[in-house]
């Protein structure tokens, strides 16, 4: 099978992490995935790592390194292979751009949907990240490939270049912030120069906070530009489907499909050795002290 | 009605697109056509991340954890999926082995290990915790993942071990957490005199 490219920039850390964090992706969605066939082309910069750190991301690779293109050509190659790979997986893998000023919970948003935890520290996310969120429908499953990209400009990336072909949208803001939906035009506009008629869903998230800053009746912006609009939390879960479930119906042009239950396979029957359980025996009594987050149990 | 779209800013918005991708409705099988729910209790899941550091419980899921007997065979495994996406949290045999024990800080919390929980289709071993509404029904989920391991025979040891275990374990109900430790202490011992 030939493959086109994987195209780092510069090759600062920032993009660095972004190659690191698409390799492995397509490595855990490919199981044919032959890296020796992989070219990474970049362009020398002043801060261009060597040759071999990238070796050290595609081990024992036989692919060649080249310097070319513009910024945006460079995008637009790393942009196609991914989607070439997804698409080659399955019909039903769409590409959702996630974006939002810095702090907003883009990330917390994807890691709950990610392993249903709650994350409530704030580390800025650099460049992008990108992670298969499945979903169980009535038609189906359906992979939503997120692109969480960097809410806070210096750590901001190739920006437009992350929009490049995405199906579908969401754009987040924090309502205990107004700036942050003050910014959603901005990002919208950003959104649309690139990807044309879209479906969007705009996303209004902390409304568990008390002290709620943009109040539900200045909400108007999505009527204007015909958007879906909700508001979320990710933290208590309030609504926490509403935006997958609407593009889903959206993109699948149904609008009564469901989310239903995943199949439960049958779990594996393992033999337990009696040292390995003793182990074990050891770990759980560690962590029977350290004691569990979020006691208040709202949704229980 | 255009008052209502007034003031509820999540009103269904009424925008079409072209469809992007060809999917036919399709009926998925929860795959539990086998087994029939012995009992299902409304409850927070969380796994614990011994890789964070500070190592601490995560959120897994909320929703109801269910115990699933199979009709034939002598299986019987824990499955939750969380709410309204659905998707599995946990999905595990309950083995003899396994231990119930009680949170350090909460009467209505309970923690335990598996070797191989699938809810990722993939074996994981993983430490849990579990959390109800009230120690009420923190207790009623004791007491029958208890009853329910008692009706287990064990498939997680040797023949040997399994005898050693039987002789030991009389009467399931009143065996506390402290005598399963000594318990798993002996026979760890057993299979270092074995080897």
């Amino acid at each position: 099978m030939s493959i086109t490219m994987i195209v780092a920039e510069s090759l600062d850390c920032i993009y660095y992490r972004e190659l690191q964090s698409v390799t492995s992706l397509l490595a855990t969605k490919m199981n044919n995935l032959d890296f020796s066939k992989i070219n990474i082309a970049y362009r020398k910069g002043q801060h261009a790592c060597m040759p071999s750190k990238l070796k050290s991301i595609l081990p024992s690779t036989g692919g060649s390194y080249s310097t070319l293109g513009t910024k945006r050509k460079r995008a637009i190659c790393k942009r196609t292979l991914i989607n070439n790979y997804f698409n080659l997986l399955s019909n039903s893998n769409i590409m959702l751009v996630l974006v939002g000023d810095g702090g907003v919970g883009k990330t917390t948003f994807v890691k709950r949907h990610l392993t249903g935890e709650f994350e409530k520290r704030y580390v800025a996310t650099l460049g992008v990240e990108v992670h298969p969120l499945k979903f169980f429908t009535s038609r189906g499953e359906m992979v939503f490939n997120v692109w969480d990209t960097a809410g806070q400009e210096k750590f901001g990336g190739l920006r437009d270049g992350y929009y490049i072909q995405g199906q579908c949208a969401v754009i987040m803001f924090d309502v205990t912030a107004r700036v942050t939906y003050k910014n959603v035009p901005n990002w919208h506009r950003d959104l649309v120069r690139v990807c044309e008629n879209i479906p969007i869903v705009l996303c209004g998230n902390k409304v568990d906070i008390k002290d709620r800053k943009v109040k539900a009746k200045t909400i108007t912006f999505h009527r204007k530009k015909n958007l879906q609009y909700y508001d979320i939390s990710a933290k208590s879960n309030y609504n926490f489907e509403k935006p997958f479930l609407w593009l889903a119906r959206k993109l699948a042009g149904d609008s009564e499909l469901e989310f239903i239950a995943m199949p439960a396979l049958q779990p594996p029957e393992v033999v337990m050795d009696p040292q390995l359980a003793s182990e074990y025996e050891r770990q759980l009594q560690d962590a029977q002290n350290v004691s569990l987050p979020d006691e208040a149990d709202e949704d229980l | 009605m255009s008052d209502d779209h007034e003031n509820n800013p999540e009103a269904e918005a009424d925008i079409h697109f072209k469809p992007v991708v060809q999917l036919a409705p399709v009926v998925i099988n929860t795959l539990e056509d086998d087994e029939e729910e012995i009992f299902a209790i409304r409850a927070k899941l969380f796994r614990f991340d011994s890789v964070a550091d500070p190592a601490e419980w995560k959120e897994r899921g909320v929703g109801d954890i269910r115990m699933l007997k199979h009709k034939e065979l002598p299986r019987i495994r824990l499955v939750m999926r969380r709410d309204k996406v659905l998707k599995i949290c946990c999905n595990h045999f309950l083995t003899k082995a396994m231990k119930l024990k009680s949170h350090a800080s909460s009467d209505r919390a309970f923690v335990w290990t598996t070797l191989a929980d699938f809810a990722d289709e993939e074996p994981k071993q993983e430490l849990f915790a579990i959390r109800f509404r009230d120690s009420d029904g923190a207790r009623k989920f004791r007491e029958k993942f208890e009853e329910l391991q008692a009706s287990l025979t064990d498939i997680n040891f040797t023949k040997t071990e399994d005898k050693e275990e039987k002789e030991n374990q009389k009467p399931a109900e009143d065996t506390t957490t402290d005598d399963v430790s000594k318990k798993l202490d002996k026979l760890t011992v057993g299979a270092h005199g074995d080897s």
